[in-house]
């Protein structure tokens, strides 16, 4: 067993089955849940899931649920009519929020000495902005620029694969509805709003790798000096950032 | 997080399915907006979001439907 990991945690299917097999390879996951302070809501399904995973490995993970509002607001919120018109997509509310679960999971690491930071991004999601492989590449990075390795450890698994453990081991499923299973993991109003032209008449999102890339590279920056001042260190200068997701 | 776990990607409805998504995509904005409107009251920092739901509503609608069905 190798040493603690970190995992970014909804509850949903991806990160419970990242979290039961990262196991294999070390000894206790830490769970990170984050809420913006605009629209997450059911936030007390990650506790739900907890207790399902306790009851099966007991001992082997930490809970925490963290707020980021402050640095959503510095990052974003603040200058939100602003940015809207710089970027001109709703793309900035899901990848801004993303980012600042990111600088704050790079806190994290720093503060309780975990070296490795992991998240449930997926391949069957990849229209969803912060699991396109770019975003995935740029983020690696900012972790990379602050002594933490980053990975997607179960980017290629088929959901088919996932469910079958997770099944197996007797986990909830949610409520099936359609191709849509509800009540499993926390909401997020203005997440939906932004996915809800794809969801329901199959208009892809609006957003593309080059602007996805000038609006990391720009919040990057940010984060960068927001984690400096937090740390009391400055970033590591970054090495040349190979695109994909491993 | 955002919508719970979805197996596979949509199709574009068409016709009176495309209408009956149109409805609930705007009727989802109006309520999010309504209630931020309403939270703005009582919690100021939603104050800072209901001007851009509104600019937001209005340019997904007009994206929405200059893509069209199908």
């Amino acid at each position: 067993m190798s040493q603690d990991v970190a995992l970014m945690f909804s509850g949903g299917l991806d990160s419970t089955y990242a979290a039961v097999t990262l196991l294999e390879r070390h000894s206790k996951v830490h769970l990170l849940t984050y809420t913006n302070g605009y629209g997450h809501y059911a936030v007390g399904r990650v506790r739900r899931r907890l207790r399902e995973l306790e009851r099966r490995f007991p001992g082997r993970f930490v809970l925490q649920v963290i707020s980021i509002r402050d640095l959503f607001d510095e990052l974003l919120v603040d200058r939100l009519a602003q940015e809207y018109r710089t970027w001109r997509s709703g793309f900035i509310w899901c990848l801004g929020c993303k980012l600042a679960m990111h600088a704050r999971s790079v806190l994290y690491c720093r503060e309780n000495g975990v070296k490795q930071m992991t998240d449930g991004s997926s391949a069957d999601t990849d229209e969803m902005v912060e699991q396109m492989p770019v975003s995935v590449a740029l983020v690696r990075a900012l972790y990379a620029r602050w002594g933490v390795a980053f990975s997607t450890p179960v980017y290629d698994i088929p959901r088919s694969e996932k469910r079958s453990l997770l099944d197996g081991l007797g986990f909830f499923r949610g409520l099936p509805l359609g191709d849509r299973a509800f009540f499993i993991q926390p909401r997020c109003i203005p997440g939906e709003l932004y996915y809800l032209p794809f969801v329901l008449l199959g208009q892809t999102p609006r957003h593309d790798e080059e602007t996805v890339a000038c609006f990391i590279r720009d919040k990057g920056a940010r984060l960068d000096a927001w984690l400096t001042t937090r740390l009391g260190a400055r970033p590591e200068p970054e090495l040349e950032v190979k695109l994909g997701v491993r | 997080m955002g919508f719970d776990e979805r197996d596979t990607g949509p199709t574009r409805p068409r016709g009176l399915r495309w209408g009956a998504g149109f409805a609930v995509l705007v009727t989802y904005h109006a309520l999010a907006l309504t209630a931020s409107s309403v939270l703005s009251l009582v919690v100021p920092r939603y104050r800072k979001v209901v001007g851009f739901q509104v600019t937001y509503l209005r340019d997904t609608v007009s994206d929405v439907i200059s893509r069209g069905q199908g």
